[in-house]
């Protein structure tokens, strides 16, 4: 964060340390105060606000806003509004009325420091712009009252009628945006909720190293263009991450660790064309990375190493590239339905990709197969008629048939074609390399 | 005990054939290479591996490919190592599944001694609790593979032919087995009793083991379980469905051995 972004919070929290109590509700403060007003909020519980003009709300330590149970816990309808240092609690749990802890329909508003929890929707972003969703921590509610209604008892509950939990698919998200522009997100901790970060029709945002885990999916994407995704964990989600319908985003250094349910993904990318995917760690996911109906993205650097299945690639994607990525201890690195001659490419500028399973012949030391790689998929189809064939996983046999295909394509069953496969000394020698290309112009 | 198993198990001679066994070792050059392999296993594994659960998938490649092969060859060095002295060691006292059972418990002790060069460098990545049942389960692919060697080793004429026919058995079981059923995994018939397809697996030992390791290590998505309720059941119940397996395996090998040398002939 700016220095100039936190210079109002510093002051607020320091003037907030010398104001003396006060005596009206929160609700009544903020009715009475000024725009652009510092409101500090002592140590206690209050009930739900709505904030109508500029304001800055800075929580004392055990400074907590406790709904009761209904609707929006804190409501801010206006531009430049900061709320801040507090737990917020208590929203209602009826999805189709958007309930949630936060719910935000101004713009620039600031959320920062905040800790939510027992709520629908962590925040709820609609229809704004500049907001900022900093360093808070955002807990799914995962149960419910014994005394609901038997009608929401019955949508809501889990199997048993005594049960309590609140089930995945009834609970909210924890940052949840539509139609929204130049959102910030960053340094927030999400668990426990439906998805953990939503994004409908969002655009121009950035969000970059949040903790999203124990979630659903981790990040939940659809229908928003140019947002940036950096540096974030999505571990031990029902599925990391879901990209849908988008176009030019910038996925760079994210972790997609240990999304293990039976049909989890670490990254799943689907109809989401011209964007770049880089540098991403995909570990021990059940797929790591997916491709489905996607075009003209560019896949670098990324790690895609002990996933059940490495890559699983859409035979209906066109014209992506993938360089200088690992696949590496992947039980089945790759799943396709692609045959060779498809207009994706697997080396740029003859620097393809590390498969663990290709040999390692390079007579020339450049840190490049002499041979090309192909991947083959042995299951193929057999996966979804036959789902026992899993039982040969990584056995002999197969590695047998793959070895064989790469020295002769085995006919009617699916592969991809690596021309240029990297080596494990590629890395080394493209930095002994570089370093002996910048002596001259040291000296 | 059983009075017609106690011939078996007499102290005396079971002695005597544990002690030859175990010198016979020093000397066999199976035993040797496996040592030197073992150890380098072991380090590799160690070196080459990023983390605890790679370092057991890294002994599970070794235990398959490498222990399986070389208990059987020992196995089969053990049967055929006095074959020509059978003549007068049938003449003595001795019941001769007592034979066959002490080249069994001789050729399993030096494999679990052994099998530590493997195992013991690979402790200072991972904790013993982890590696302890991957070491039970590599000892019981040996037993298999031991009396799967003894077994072809007693049955052949000479020491070639031995060889011949216990790789063959070996070839068979780690690739012919899987490739069999790929192959009818695409057959429409087969696919309509999976349970039938899935039980042919669960009696190859080798599969078994390797189902049971690598599902233990990987703690990959059972995406075949729930889908028929043998394979669920297989999943759930891999450890002790491999102990049983190999032991009833060894049993059986075991128990063919003895009787091929019962019904020997000068």
């Amino acid at each position: 964060m700016t220095a100039s972004f936190r210079a109002p919070l510093i002051i607020g929290a320091i003037l907030c340390l010398t104001t003396t109590v006060l005596t009206a509700t929160l609700q009544e403060r903020i009715d009475a105060a000024t725009p652009n007003e510092i409101i500090c909020i002592g140590a206690g519980t209050h009930g739900s606000i709505a904030i109508n003009k500029p304001l800055t709300l800075i929580g004392q330590p055990g400074a907590e806003i406790r709904g009761n149970g209904a609707g929006k816990v804190v409501a801010i309808a206006a531009d430049d509004v900061t709320v801040a240092g507090l737990r917020i609690t208590g929203s209602g749990l009826n999805l189709s009325d958007d309930d949630a802890a936060v719910f935000v329909t101004g713009n620039r508003a600031t959320i920062e420091d905040n800790t939510i929890a027992n709520s629908l929707h962590g925040i709820y972003l609609k229809k704004v712009s500049g907001a900022r969703i900093l360093n808070n921590r955002i807990e799914g509610k995962t149960t419910i009252s014994p005394s609901a209604e038997p009608v929401e008892k019955g949508i809501g509950q889990s199997a048993e009628n005594c049960d309590t939990t609140l089930v995945a698919n009834r609970r909210g998200n924890g940052i949840h945006q539509w139609n929204c522009e130049d959102v910030l997100i960053r340094g927030n901790d999400i668990s426990e909720t439906r998805d953990g970060i939503y994004f409908s029709f969002t655009n121009n945002s950035r969000v970059e190293n949040n903790v999203v885990h124990h979630t659903r999916y981790g990040l939940h994407y659809m229908y928003s263009d140019g947002n940036v995704f950096e540096n974030n964990i999505f571990a031990e989600n029902a599925a990391g991450a879901a990209i849908m319908f988008s176009k030019e985003l910038i996925v760079r250094g994210n972790h997609f660790v240990n999304n293990r349910g039976l049909r989890a993904y670490g990254l799943i990318i689907q109809s989401t064309d011209r964007s770049r995917f880089e540098a991403n760690e995909l570990e021990k996911n059940a797929v790591g990375l997916s491709f489905n109906q996607c075009n003209g993205n560019q896949v670098i650097g990324n790690r895609v190493r002990n996933n059940y299945i490495g890559l699983k690639f859409g035979s209906n994607s066109d014209e992506n590239s993938f360089t200088e990525n690992i696949f590496a201890r992947n039980l089945h690195p790759v799943e396709t339905g692609v045959l060779e001659g498809s207009g994706n490419k697997w080396a740029v500028n003859g620097v393809g990709n590390f498969w663990d399973s290709a040999s390692e012949l390079d007579l020339n030391q450049d840190g490049i197969g002499d041979f090309a790689h192909r991947e083959l998929d042995l299951f193929g189809i057999l996966r979804r008629d036959f789902p026992v064939i899993a039982f040969l996983s990584d056995s002999p046999a197969a590695k047998l048939l793959r070895f064989a295909n790469e020295r002769a394509v085995i006919p009617g069953i699916s592969s991809i074609e690596d021309p240029a496969p990297l080596t494990s000394r590629f890395w080394k020698l493209r930095a002994q390399r570089i370093a002996k290309a910048a002596l001259p112009s040291e000296r | 005990m059983n009075l017609a198993l106690a011939p078996l198990f007499e102290r005396g001679p079971l002695h005597a054939i544990l002690a030859r066994e175990f010198r016979a070792a020093l000397i066999n050059r199976y035993f040797q290479v496996f040592c030197a392999l073992a150890l380098l296993g072991g380090i590799a594994a160690l070196v080459f591996s990023e983390d605890g659960s790679a370092v057991g998938f890294f002994i599970l490649q070794i235990a398959l490919y490498f222990v399986s092969l070389f208990s059987l060859l020992a196995g089969v060095s053990s049967a055929q190592g006095e074959r020509e002295e059978w003549p007068l060691l049938f003449t003595q006292p001795v019941a001769r599944g007592a034979y066959v059972i002490g080249k069994f418990c001789a050729l399993s002790s030096i494999f679990g001694g052994v099998l530590l060069l493997l195992f013991l460098p690979a402790l200072f990545t991972s904790s013993a609790a982890t590696l302890a049942p991957l070491y039970v389960q590599t000892l019981l692919l040996a037993a298999v593979f031991i009396a799967c060697g003894l077994v072809a080793g007693f049955f052949a004429h000479d020491r070639a032919q031995a060889l011949i026919v216990g790789v063959s058995a070996w070839l068979f079981l780690l690739f012919g087995v899987d490739l069999v059923a790929l192959f009818a995994a695409r057959w429409p018939v087969m696919q309509n009793v999976p349970d039938l397809w899935v039980a042919a697996l669960m009696f190859n030992p080798l599969d078994a083991f390797r189902i049971e390791a690598l599902f233990a290590l990987q703690q990959i998505p059972a995406e075949a379980a729930n889908k028929t309720p043998l394979a669920n059941w297989w999943i759930e119940h891999a450890g002790a469905w491999f102990a049983a397996i190999a032991i009833f395996w060894s049993g059986a090998l075991l128990k063919i051995a003895g009787l091929r040398l019962n019904r020997w002939e000068e």
